[in-house]
């Protein structure tokens, strides 16, 4: 009987945010070739810093595992495998830009690959936290096929604004949730991060040990167009 | 009539309300990319021995709340202990990457075959 009302309230609730505010798209029809292929595990490549912080590289390395595994991914080590990349003479970001994704099949077994590019300032796609400007480009591309999964340049964004106006909806909601789940005492750097990539990972299709794997193919995300005035 | 409507209409936000909020977290990450940030930027000894004491609790914590350990500490873990030497026990937590994430099985393999290589040399 409860079940039964939550039921009439929630299309009612999601006709309603989706009425007022920018444009929406579901999940699906956003990146339909990770429904297909459904990828598991992701292997993080070092990301290309095209900033001018000599250290960005490393420090966003730290961060992004924990939002892909929220995402239900799994996630190699990125300690490790940067490690062994290194040892095969591939850290070097260019090199392993122009290696074939299947590549990464063969040597990690990996499902997908993620290509992070850490932008300059000021570009259209940022996240401000503080007084600290953190901007990335993520590319998530299959080892089987070599298509892109999912990615985030911008285009596709998931309004975490939330709250009153109600453009929040349902991801932002589900966004809220992780983030408190990985709040903890940090660096100042740290969080920045974190929040960066919660809000980029956001727009993902959920992986196989997400809780609600598989039903989030309908879940609204917010199809923005690229903003004015982008260098890139 | 109206006012009973309301009661419920105020119960089920709260019902769904707590529904989320009680929500378990699927993983415990601990203070991991804090302390993994603070090796990164001064790689000594002491903030070695720190980020093994998180990733040993990030280990404890997840048993405690039976919750699965994140993918990649038990083989993070292992990669340090094996740097240090100590690879029978290195290779244990290998093992338990492997146990609790199969996918990450061809992984584990080549970290496997590196050490064999690295000690059969003389």
């Amino acid at each position: 009987m409860k079940k039964m009302k939550l039921i009439y309230l929630l299309p009612l609730l999601l006709i309603l945010l989706s009425a007022c505010g920018p444009e929406y798209i579901t999940k699906k029809d956003a990146f339909p070739n990770i429904y297909e292929e459904r990828p598991l595990s992701i292997l993080v490549l070092p990301p290309i810093n095209m900033t001018t912080a000599a250290d960005a590289k490393e420090y966003y390395a730290t961060t992004i595992a924990e939002p892909l595994s929220f995402a239900g991914y799994y996630v190699y080590p990125i300690e490790v495998t940067t490690d062994i990349l290194k040892n095969e003479g591939l850290y070097d970001t260019e090199i392993l830009g122009g290696l074939p994704p299947e590549k990464f099949k063969q040597f990690f077994g990996a499902d997908a690959v993620m290509y992070i590019k850490i932008l300059k300032w000021n570009t259209s796609y940022y996240v401000i936290g503080g007084n600290v400007t953190v901007a990335v480009d993520c590319l998530l591309k299959s080892t089987m096929t070599g298509r892109d999964l999912w990615k985030y340049d911008g285009t596709i964004v998931v309004d975490t604004s939330g709250g009153s106006s109600g453009s929040g909806g349902l991801a932002g909601l589900i966004v809220k949730v992780i983030a408190t789940a990985i709040q903890t005492a940090a660096t100042d750097y740290v969080p920045i991060a974190k929040r960066a990539n919660i809000i980029t990972i956001s727009s993902m299709p959920y992986g196989k040990y997400h809780p609600t794997f598989d039903k989030d193919r309908d879940m609204q995300i917010i199809l923005k167009k690229k903003s004015e005035g982008t260098p890139n | 009539m109206k006012t009973s409507s309301t009661i419920w209409l105020m119960l089920l936000s709260f019902l769904f309300l707590t529904a989320c909020a009680t929500q378990k977290p699927m993983y415990s990450w601990g203070d991991y990319s804090s302390s993994l940030y603070k090796l990164k930027k001064d790689p000594c000894e002491e903030n070695l021995m720190k980020h093994k004491q998180v990733l040993l609790k990030i280990m404890e914590d997840s048993k405690e709340n039976g919750l699965r350990v994140p993918p990649g500490v038990y083989c993070e873990y292992g990669y340090i202990l094996m740097k240090e030497g100590k690879s029978d026990e290195a290779l244990s937590y290998y093992d338990l990457e492997e146990k609790t994430y199969p996918e990450s099985a061809a992984f584990i393999q080549r970290l496997k075959s590196q050490f064999n290589k690295t000690t059969e040399q003389p």
